[in-house]
């Protein structure tokens, strides 16, 4: 056997539909698997080693479907298509006279209509042999985007609160720390939240909320911008988006010994915000190693239950405190002098967002040509004695070109061009 | 409010309820004026049905998808008019209601029984992808029921045509004989899938246009959006073996049964379990 075809017989191999078949029900049970039992597995070397070999299938079968597409396409257009053929047989008083208003009925449903010499061929929705190449195709780019934005981009959550002062970062501004997810470091941009904007109705409950930030690119090019839901602020190449907000009380704690320390809390909501959640979060209290426990009220007054635990001493140690209050402890006093909002944001540097985004939609553009626009022709004749043969063929859906026809029949019919 | 939208529920129950009954009696006994009731009665059931989802509309100030009460109540409310619309054009549909009716009913059964209380939308849920995400979940729930209907039908015509079963049955008389031709109702099942899965695809990428929108992220391992996308995959099986490997028969007839009750658990099972991102909208 030749060079060149073991090459053709392994590219078959590779883009054959069986092969398709059974790495789609492999992926369904690799989900089905990592759903179940364990979700880490989506980013195991199986699982994606099982999605780049179906990405590897699709690309190949996509060469094959193209040309197949192009030749369907010339087939349509001359009046072939290699579907089911429904044949009706109209007895006509004037055949010829039945075959014009024939073609002036199909010209009506969007056929493409050529007759002559007493024979008609009409064809509709041709482009729709393209559905199926051009959806696989966008697959694979979609696919392909997609890893490249996972391999070459970078993606990270941060907090930040209302006018606070990190004390790593002297200028006002919060430096953004690349997640575990993104290897790079994306520092492209500085952030500061201005102030968080929560709008609420009568009972009190959240109806929006959004960030008025203060960003600066790695230029110094400064931007000021109110980040909500489905408007996010791009900056440096990055994309920050509004994740949650949550609250950040203030304390100032005085110790015996005579240290003052000043610390602040970030309290992150689970799940959206406009819902009853708990405030609340741990703490180890500065300067004392002491673990606690804080709970937020964001009601009228704000208040803050904490408990203080001295594992030294054997004493826990609560208090349900109002703005200005005090906890006492055995190593100190605990005021809660104020608090703020606190944003939780998404940031994503991904170059690739825009192929990903555009094979979403070509994607869907084929699947709709694959499916719901259905190639198919109509071929009649004229016999001389006296009948209209029409004999009409669809790439899929037999049921509705059938449909089609009786409705033409019937139509035929009633303005007297056919008999009953 | 809550008590009238309850009660609007209810009536519209009961004449689903009637409706299916006529239907059953209408086929096994051979009753047809029983027949054309029974689709007069539950077309009936769809008017306080509407009503009560208008008022939710009205008195919640937002299209009534949030929550489980509104949510199940519309997919199911437009699972029927999806279901009218096409017995309109096509009288071969009318058999798929022996199985859409009852599985309308059940899941009404769940909309009362759950809480009618009006829930808060958040900011991340204001925005035009959530109806075209949500209208789309619908249709895909609507065409594809319908599917499973004619590929329930198709097995069963296919158990009771086939084999021993055809030579001791009495030919021209029972439920069987009276339903369309195999061949016909794999075509429909068929057809209704492939629509279901386009309606599918829309779902799963305004949800993802939705959520990168909003939480800037695509894709996120949501258990809806996992099995969603096993259910999508289940389909995009079913029709690579229907339409490219030209397959036929019992096995991939069951593979869209199989695919559809993936969509229900997606759509309304994980709902009583862990929805991640979709709990509140689910719960």
């Amino acid at each position: 056997m030749t060079k060149n075809n073991w090459l053709r017989r392994i590219t078959r191999v590779i883009g054959s539909v069986k092969l398709a078949s059974v790495l789609l029900a492999g992926l369904i049970f690799a989900a089905f698997y990592a759903s179940i039992v364990s979700r880490s597995a989506f980013s195991s070397w199986w699982f994606i080693t099982l999605v780049v070999m179906l990405a590897v299938n699709t690309y190949a079968c996509t060469l094959r479907q193209w040309r197949g597409a192009v030749k369907r396409y010339k087939q349509i257009r001359e009046g072939r298509v290699s579907g089911k053929p429904v044949t009706v047989d109209l007895p006509a008083s004037d055949p010829a006279d039945a075959l014009a208003t024939l073609a002036k009925l199909c010209r009506a449903k969007w056929y493409a209509v050529s007759l002559q010499n007493s024979r008609l061929v009409a064809h509709k929705n041709a482009i729709g042999v393209f559905g199926s190449a051009l959806f696989h195709t966008a697959l694979v780019a979609l696919i392909f985007s997609a890893f490249c934005g996972v391999i070459t981009g970078t993606w990270g959550r941060f907090g930040v609160s209302e006018r606070f002062v990190f004390s790593e970062a002297a200028d006002n501004y919060v430096v953004f720390e690349p997640s575990v997810f993104a290897p790079q470091d994306p520092r492209r941009f500085t952030l500061e939240l201005e102030k968080l904007l929560v709008e609420t109705d009568e009972n009190g409950r959240v109806q929006r909320f959004a960030s008025q930030v203060n960003a600066v690119d790695n230029k110094g090019l400064r931007k000021t911008q109110i980040i909500r839901a489905g408007s996010p602020l791009v900056i440096g190449g990055v994309t920050i988006y509004q994740h949650r907000y949550g609250y950040s009380p203030i304390f100032t704690l005085v110790l015996k010994r005579g240290d003052v320390i000043d610390f602040i809390v970030e309290l992150e909501t689970f799940g959206e915000p406009d819902e009853e959640q708990e405030y609340s979060g741990h703490l180890v209290v500065p300067g004392t190693s002491c673990p606690g426990y804080i709970r937020f009220y964001p009601g009228q007054p704000v208040k803050v239950a904490v408990t203080i635990e001295e594992p030294a001493e054997g004493t826990v140690t609560s208090g349900v405190l109002a703005l200005g209050e005090w906890l006492e402890f055995s190593q100190g006093r605990l005021y809660f002098v104020d608090w703020r909002y606190w944003g939780s944001f998404t940031a994503v540097g991904d170059s690739w967002r825009n192929v990903t985004f555009t094979a979403f939609w070509v994607a869907l553009g084929g699947l709709i040509a694959m499916y719901i626009i259905n190639p198919r022709t109509i071929r009649a004749t004229a016999t001389s004695e006296g009948q209209v043969q029409i004999t009409a063929s669809s790439c899929r859906f037999s049921s509705l070109l059938q449909a089609e026809i009786r409705e033409l029949a019937r139509q035929l019919q009633s303005i007297g061009q056919v008999l009953t | 409010m809550a008590k009238l939208e309850i009660g609007l529920h209810w009536l519209a129950i009961t004449f689903y309820v009637l409706g299916t009954a006529c239907f059953v009696i209408g086929i096994y006994w051979r009753k047809d004026g029983l027949n054309r009731w029974c689709h007069r009665l539950t077309a009936i059931g769809l008017l306080p049905h509407g009503i009560a989802l208008g008022l939710r509309w009205l008195v919640a100030g937002r299209i009534p998808v949030y929550g489980r009460f509104e949510a199940f109540s519309g997919l199911v409310w437009l699972g029927l008019v999806i279901y009218f619309l096409l017995r309109r054009k096509y009288e071969v549909t009318d058999w798929a209601a022996i199985v859409i009716y009852p599985t309308s009913i059940l899941i009404l059964g769940i909309v009362v029984m759950s809480s009618p209380e009006i829930k808060e939308v958040p900011e991340t849920f204001k925005t035009f992808w959530l109806v075209v995400h949500i209208l789309f979940a619908k249709l895909t729930y609507g065409f594809n029921l319908i599917g499973a209907a004619f590929a329930v039908l198709y097995l069963h015509k296919l158990r009771h045509t086939t084999g021993s079963a055809a030579l001791i049955r009495q030919s021209g008389v029972s439920f069987v004989d009276r339903l369309p031709t195999g061949e016909e109702l794999d075509e429909w099942s068929y057809l209704c899938i492939s629509c279901g899965f386009v309606f599918l695809t829309v779902m799963i990428i305004s949800g993802s246009i939705w959520a990168n929108s909003a939480w800037g992220s695509y894709w996120s391992w949501d258990p809806v959006e996992t099995w969603s996308l096993i259910a999508w995959l289940v389909y995009g099986l079913y029709l690579h073996l229907r339409r490219t490997l030209n397959w036929r028969g019992v096995v991939v007839t069951w593979i869209g049964i199989i695919a559809f009750l993936l969509i229900l658990f997606a759509l309304i099972g994980l709902g009583f379990l862990d929805a991640g991102m979709h709990s509140q909208y689910l719960a």
